[in-house]
């Protein structure tokens, strides 16, 4: 009854001799059980009837084939024969309704690579391979033989004709338009087997696959879905993937096709204003690093409240935070995650809430990002993509500081205002020795160290798949120059997704990861805060050519004459088998490994170092994770209406580090050679090594009736290794419920809904990103004292030390009305964090000023609206908006005595605030006369107000508790770093082959301690904006303090003068792509090619009066640190030209 | 087939494999109380890591703090808080304060470690009378940091007074409080401690290169006893400790007052001197915090009193513009010694303890006392 020896020639192509013996035994095998099985459902023959004419009943949700044929079986005499291994991987939907058998059959097995033959009463289900000519059966396939193949293309909801669909049958150069019926046919077709695909602007690519048969019309109809409707797709979750529409959780994700519209070098940058409740920031503009990603509001005051990153089963930690016995000298591991070819990426998914992230446990306190990268499809024939990009970066703006002679008067004032006795060198100098001490030049720093920086990108990948195997292969090389002299980042990527079915039941494959990056240019840094300090009347060099220098500091251009480099290399990958045992269950195995390495050597010549000498520190970093991750998946419907789908894990992670570092100095040849052994002394040596470890036992089970009432239940139990033994595990439950309204049949009939649903969940995540075995008492070597090194305590160890917990609450409405034109999702977030893990001060009696501590509670609540229309939806033209919007309130309720730092507290930590919060004094006005000062004076009892040295000129600041004196009672709320709502708005608009997309990024409420901003003090240059209204007698309406060196009175203080808001709304990309008519491309045997300019940053709309709103010193730990800007590498406008080719 | 599949990853889940063995993770590179001290090698390392405090850049950079006071110049590299202790309006919060007080019970807890292990170990691990003398180091340093803490925290000048320090003679292991004793209790251990020191300190003969006094001996214990008793109020007691390290020690002035700081820690004035190295690896920062220009108040101070020792003090490095010359570097990674103490204080502590005793100022008039002057 079954063709084995057809079957048998057919496969031998691609299965090794070695695999091919173990099939037959399994095939064999199961035949055997397949027989025993048939002689029981042959009991009953029936009559011959035609499939056309046996009328049933049909509904079927996202039920597997099996239960498709029992219902078929359970309405007719027709018994089915198949084998489960073949069709168990399939779920099929039919609508409600009186279909002939035929009709069911062909749509339940569409798309599947399965067919049926019928004899008697019997309906044989078996898997139908492609055609592949082989030696041994070529006389089997007759050729010159010819079919042909037809069909209607229509929409699916409103089952209209498409005209003007184009249905291409894939491989060939052949295909049809659809008529106005939306009717096409593809004639004198070789037999065999096909993938047609139809494609509509403003709908989603539809393909199918068809088999011709010699002197056969097949009918292969497509119904087409809007691309707006989009709740068909898969939404990746933890440990597996749900339809969107089958989502309870809030999970966001963003596709390749966003990603690629914002060209970014690293893919987090892709994120940046598209989802709501998630705040991306680029921190520096330095290539090859700096965002931050705050997941609904941070999620710890020490400040890991980066999400945990999972890159195709493989967990990242960004900030991994070390143990006592690894050395705290090792700072610098290059970000992992810059490693990841943004091109290579299918798509992101954001877990937001605790039902969607509660499966990650301990680790998804500040959310999950995952990412998952492209693969082949089966049966896909190959697919080379070639892309190529070029970007010319420049600097968005540079501060407008006091030129040569400027600077020669301000200083001139300046010393003449300050009188001191004896006279200070400096203004002794100045006065007195003016010629010596101004030099002629005139030069710009800001213009001497930036540059237009030219950044190329060429990526190549490859994707296809056979019948039972899917590849997809990667290359990238990325060479990108910073606008910072000397700084860059280049980056080598291979990928390699495999994916092949070895046996009936099993399923192995491999992603794996590899790459090599090398960033330059450590010092970039501080380089524009370098710069608009150092004197402007000092040339780049000396008459005598050699870098010029003051007062002990090289000049900013010497200062990046450092030769630093870091290196990465990392592997990021996976192997697993999938196993299905029996029916619906399905078994999942997979050891994901992280290799990442960094190597760091940043060499400064003697001009670059500060003391006088050359010096060279090198650093190695190695970081080892296995994550070993087993799951079982079953899903069954029963009775039609009850869906489940549960599923149990097991997964074990490890992770060690390891580094060592070495710092030499004085190079007698330098300019020559800088290696370790030309150096003449060691500086210092170190390393460290730690291992943590964690094991975790999770569970899910989805449950949905009818697809109207869903239910889903997460637990995780973690044990980790950082903590003692009776805190070593916790548990992290969540459940989530949804309605899913417009599924009810009192909505079915109303045309506009397409889809309503109400969800709620609430559950708890938690967090351990914590050093290492704080519960106990170490000792560790280290206090060095002539030669001996000496032991010392480590801290005071905290026995009780345990997880931070997160509990979350979600409620929120989908909607998607008009023919999925209008979409959206509005929803209330609350996250209440316990236990934080922040330092508690002890008795320091004990040595210790405080220790790791379970202490503090936190909240952010807040509202996400997203909502996206497709405003114009035409075959040529169309144009859609997406709009999102997030408000959020954080705020530390309470402290519970606990504290940031191991040495005290900051003012950015404050008990009924936000987080980082900044403080500050209030600047009331600028003091006239002495007559006002000495009064107050008077009145104080520390015998002065603000200042000894306050005079005319100088800030009054104000006294808020009036006791008569200014001290740091005096300071207060000036602003917070935590926006109030923040968002994004992207349009896109396209018309024929063009694309226009752009995309604005918002934020509102937030402020920064603005450190660029300096009064003058010493000889330090300073911003137009603090002398060009200065105070004198002459000018008593002066804005700003008056010119004199020291600052007598302080008046640096930071005050609202400092400070401002940095709300900004900011054009962050504009793109336009063109893809060429294809019969351009088809002339060229090229399936695609598309063009594309953008331009990044092009326009911003701010307050705020430093150079970048966006930039701040976050480092994604201790974000509350972030409020200060010192212009950490500004931001680049880039314009980015880039083709991108499909064969 | 399957089975064997199935078998295998059932037999690597239940633990056959290391890759699941990972809660009860071992800390690496670190030791437990247990390991940490052991025999005389270790002991040594745990004294190693007390001396190493004297090198910290808390206690001496604070104290310098503290005692220039007005000899630092606000605004200079030191930054904002030092400008509280110029014009001596010191916030009770200020993290100095709190940092200087805990670094003392760091110093403590470390020789508190040391001092309850030595006793269980077997005396045969030990060469000589070393384990005494270890006992004695750490006894010595104990009392010092007492000390130290009761002249900053305590109310030392009164005796009957009850705000003496806490006193901690064991390891933290937990941080239960535990109160102040009185003053007079505070004096009585810390001298229990030095007297401990007197009588078991090696007589170590220090003297400048050849044999620097970087480790505890007998007469920087004597002369710290000295210093205590005059701080006591029991002037007859520190003047004749004084003279004892006078009379009987090996040390001798320098000729000018820059050579004290030039020979730093090998000077032969030194009792106790910290060790320095710029090689040394991890001590390299304590300059940094020496960078102190002198007020200019303080120099007007010393030029109305004809002093010209401010002349040395008030330095200028030719490429990091004004600094404290007691501690000139040559570039920013050079280290500096802190004295404890050396014997122109023990010839102050001599004449005062004789002022204040009513006896006659002839005795301390040594043509190597005025030279202190």
């Amino acid at each position: 009854m079954y063709n084995i020896s057809a079957k048998k020639g057919r496969r031998t192509k691609r299965l090794s001799r070695h695999i091919w013996r173990v099939l037959i035994r399994v095939s064999i095998l199961n035949i055997l059980i397949l027989a025993a099985g048939l002689q029981l459902l042959m009991a009953d023959p029936g009559i011959g009837q035609k499939l056309e004419d046996v009328q049933i009943t049909m509904e079927l949700q996202n039920e597997s084939l099996v239960s498709a044929f029992k219902t078929i079986e359970q309405q007719t005499d027709y018994l089915f024969a198949y084998r489960r291994a073949q069709v168990n991987s399939y779920r099929v939907n039919m609508e409600r309704g009186m279909y002939s058998l035929e009709e069911v059959l062909d749509k339940i097995l569409a798309g599947t690579w399965l067919e049926y033959q019928v004899t008697e009463n019997k309906i044989i289900v078996k898997r139908n391979l492609p055609v592949v000519p082989v030696m041994q059966i070529t006389e089997w396939v007759p050729a010159a033989m010819s079919g042909a193949i037809t069909g209607k293309v229509i929409d699916g909801q409103t089952g209209e004709p498409l005209p003007g669909a184009s249905v291409l049958l894939q491989g060939t150069q052949r295909g049809d338009a659809a008529n106005a019926e939306g009717e096409y046919t593809i004639d004198n077709v070789e037999p065999g087997r096909y993938t047609l695909r139809a494609t509509f602007v403003g709908y989603k690519d539809l393909e199918k696959e068809v088999t011709v048969r010699d002197a056969q019309t097949t009918t292969v109809n497509f119904s087409m879905i809007s691309a707006a409707g989009e709740l068909d797709e898969m939404v990746v979750v933890g440990y597996g993937s749900v339809q969107k529409r089958d989502l309870t959780g809030s999970v966001s994700t963003v596709s390749s096709e966003e990603i690629e519209a914002t060209s970014p070098t690293t893919f987090e940058e892709a994120l940046a204003g598209r989802v709501p409740g998630v705040l991306v920031r680029q921190s520096n503009g330095r290539p090859g690093e700096g965002f931050q990603i705050n997941i609904r509001g941070v999620s710890s005051v020490l400040g890991y409240s980066q999400p945990l990153y999972v890159i195709d089963g493989v967990p990242i930690d960004t900030n991994p935070e070390y143990g006592a016995g690894y050395d705290g000298q090792f700072t610098s591991r290059e970000n992992p995650l810059a490693s990841i070819d943004p091109s290579d990426i299918e798509s992101i998914e954001i877990l937001k809430d605790a039902s969607a992230a509660a499966i990650y446990g301990s680790r998804a306190a500040s959310g999950v990002v995952l990412v998952t990268t492209k693969r082949g499809k089966r049966g896909q024939k190959p697919q080379i993509s070639i892309g190529y990009s070029m970007t010319t970066d420049r600097i968005l703006e540079t501060y407008d500081v006091l030129n040569s002679e400027e600077y020669r008067e301000v200083m001139t004032t300046a010393a003449n205002n300050t009188n001191i006795t004896p006279m200070p060198a400096l203004v002794d100098s100045i006065l007195n020795y003016s010629d010596m001490f101004f030099g002629g030049a005139n030069t710009n720093w800001q213009d001497e160290i930036t540059r237009t920086a030219t950044t190329n990108n060429l990526d190549v990948s490859v994707t296809g798949g056979t019948d039972n195997s899917t590849y997809a292969l990667s290359a990238d090389i990325l060479d990108q120059k910073g606008i910072i002299m000397n700084t860059g980042y280049s980056r080598y990527n291979i990928r390699t997704n495999l994916e092949s079915d070895v046996t009936d039941f099993m399923t192995v494959g491999t992603n794996i990861n590899y790459t090599y990056s090398e960033r330059t240019g450590n010092t970039g840094l501080f380089a524009i805060y370098n710069a608009t300090g150092f004197r402007p009347d000092l040339p780049v060099r000396g008459s005598d050519g050699e870098y010029m220098t003051y007062g002990g500091s090289a000049n900013p251009v010497a200062s990046l004459t450092t030769d630093a480099e870091m290196m990465a290399n990392n592997l990021i990958g996976n192997i697993f088998t999938r196993i299905h045992f029996i029916d619906n269950l399905s078994f999942t195995s997979k050891l994901n490994i992280g290799f990442l390495n960094s190597e760091n050597s940043l060499f400064r010549p003697p001009e670059a170092s500060g003391g006088g000498e050359a010096t060279l520190t090198a650093q190695d970093g190695h970081t080892l994770t296995t994550t070993f991750d087993n799951t079982l998946q079953f899903n069954k419907t029963f009775a039609q209406d009850h869906t489940l789908d549960i599923l149990a894990g097991a997964s074990w992670y490890k992770a060690r580090d390891r580094n060592k570092y070495l710092e030499v100095r004085g190079f007698s040849n330098y300019e020559f050679i800088n290696n370790i052994s030309s150096a003449n002394t060691i500086e210092g040596v170190g390393g460290g090594d730690t291992e943590s470890g964690l094991a975790s036992y999770f569970g899910r089970l989805n449950y949905n009736y009818r697809q109207k009432y869903y239910a889903t239940f997460t637990i995780r139990a973690d044990g980790s290794s950082k903590f003692g033994p009776d805190n070593k595990w916790g548990v992290f439950p969540s459940g989530a419920l949804a309605w899913n309204i417009s599924n009810e049949p009192f909505l079915k009939s109303t045309d506009w809904i397409n889809n309503l649903k109400i969800r709620a969940s609430y559950g708890k995540t938690g967090l351990a990103n914590v050093p290492d075995f704080l519960y106990d008492t170490f000792f560790r070597y280290g206090s060095t004292y002539n030669d001996v090194n000496g032991l010392s305590p480590t801290a005071m160890p905290n026995l009780a030390i345990r997880w931070q917990d997160t509990k979350q609450l979600d409620v929120a409405l989908d909607f998607s009305f008009f023919d999925f034109r209008l979409n959206g999702s509005v929803g209330y977030f609350s996250k209440n964090i316990e236990d934080m893990l922040m330092n508690r001060p002890i008795q320091p009696e004990t040595g210790f000023q405080s220790q790791s501590a379970n202490v503090g509670k936190m909240e952010n609540n807040g509202i996400e609206l997203e909502i996206s229309a497709e405003i114009v939806r035409q075959r040529d033209f169309s144009l859609s908006s997406s709009f999102n919007i997030t408000k959020i309130h954080n705020e530390i309720t309470d402290l519970e005595g606990g504290q940031p730092f191991a040495s005290g507290s900051t003012s950015l930590v404050q008990e009924g605030y936000p987080l980082g919060t900044i403080q500050g004094y209030v600047v009331e006005e600028i003091f006239q006369d002495q007559a006002e000062i000495d009064q107050l004076n008077n009145a104080s009892p520390f015998g002065f107000y603000q200042a000894a040295g306050t005079a005319p000129g100088d800030y009054k600041f104000r006294d808020l508790n009036n006791d008569g004196q200014i001290t740091s009672e005096d300071q207060k709320v000036l602003g917070s770093i935590q926006p109030d709502f923040y968002g994004g708005w992207t349009n896109t608009l396209q018309y024929k082959g063009f694309e226009l997309s752009t995309l604005v990024q918002f934020t509102h409420g937030n402020s920064k301690f603005w450190e660029a901003a300096q009064v003058i003090s010493q000889e330090r240059n300073v911003l137009d904006y603090f002398v060009d209204d200065a105070w004198s007698q002459d000018n008593p309406d002066g804005t700003d303090p008056r010119i004199v060196f020291n600052d007598p009175n302080d008046n640096q203080r930071q005050s609202n003068i400092f400070v401002h808001d940095a709300s900004y709304v900011r054009l962050k990309n504009v793109r336009l792509g063109y893809t060429l008519p294809s019969n351009l491309t088809t002339g060229l045997q090229v399936e695609q090619i598309n063009i594309y300019a953008s331009i990044s940053n092009l326009l911003t709309i701010t307050d705020y009066p430093g150079l970048d709103p966006e930039t701040s010193r976050d480092h994604g730990s201790r974000t509350f640190l972030n409020e200060r800007d010192s212009d950490e590498y500004p931001l680049s406008r880039s314009v980015v030209l880039g083709i991108n080719i499909r064969l | 087939m399957k089975k064997i599949i199935f078998y295998t990853l059932v037999t690597c889940i239940l633990g056959a494999c290391d890759l699941v063995d990972v809660v009860d993770i071992k800390p690496k590179d670190v030791l437990t109380e247990e390991s940490a001290i052991r025999n005389q090698e270790t002991a040594e390392s745990a004294l190693a890591g007390i001396y190493r405090q004297l090198n910290g850049n808390t206690i001496a950079y604070h104290q310098t703090v503290l005692q220039l006071g007005i000899e630092a110049q606000p605004g200079g590299y030191t930054g904002g808080s030092t400008s509280n202790y110029y014009v001596n309006n010191v916030d009770p919060q200020d993290g100095e304060v709190l940092s200087i007080y805990t670094h003392s019970y760091d110093v403590i807890n470390r020789t508190n470690y040391l001092i309850e292990k030595l006793p269980q170990l077997d005396d045969g691990l030990f060469e000589g009378n070393r384990k005494t003398e270890i006992m004695a180091e750490a006894r010595f340093m104990r009392g010092l940091y007492h000390f130290y803490t009761l002249r900053l925290y305590g109310q030392f000048w009164d005796l009957t007074s009850e705000y003496g320090i806490v006193l901690k003679d064991v390891p933290a292991r937990s941080s239960n409080p535990k109160p102040r004793s009185t003053v007079q209790q505070s004096y009585e251990f810390i001298l229990n401690d030095i007297d401990f020191a007197i009588d078991n300190l090696p007589i170590a003969i220090p003297i400048g290169a050849d044999n620097p006094a970087i480790y505890a001996n007998r007469y920087a214990a004597v002369g710290m006893k000295a210093r205590i008793k005059l701080y006591m109020g029991e002037y007859s007691e520190a003047a004749t400790l004084a003279k004892e390290v006078v009379d009987d020690g090996p040390f001798t002035l320098e000729n000018t007052f820059a050579e004290v700081f030039e020979n730093g820690y090998e000077s032969n004035e030194m009792l106790l001197a910290s060790y320095f190295d710029n090689d040394e690896y991890n001590a390299t920062f304590d300059t940094w915090f020496l960078y102190l220009e002198v007020s200019d108040q303080y120099k007007q101070i010393a030029n109305n009193l004809g002093d010209t020792r401010v002349n040395y003090v008030d330095w200028t490095h030719p490429i990091y513009g004004p600094g404290n010359g007691k501690y000139r570097f040559v570039d920013l990674f050079e280290s500096h010694t802190n004295i404890y103490m050396r014997l122109a204080e023990v010839y102050l502590i001599y004449a005062e303890a004789l002022a204040r005793s009513n006896g006659t100022l002839t005795d301390a008039d040594s043509p190597h006392f005025s030279q202190v002057f």
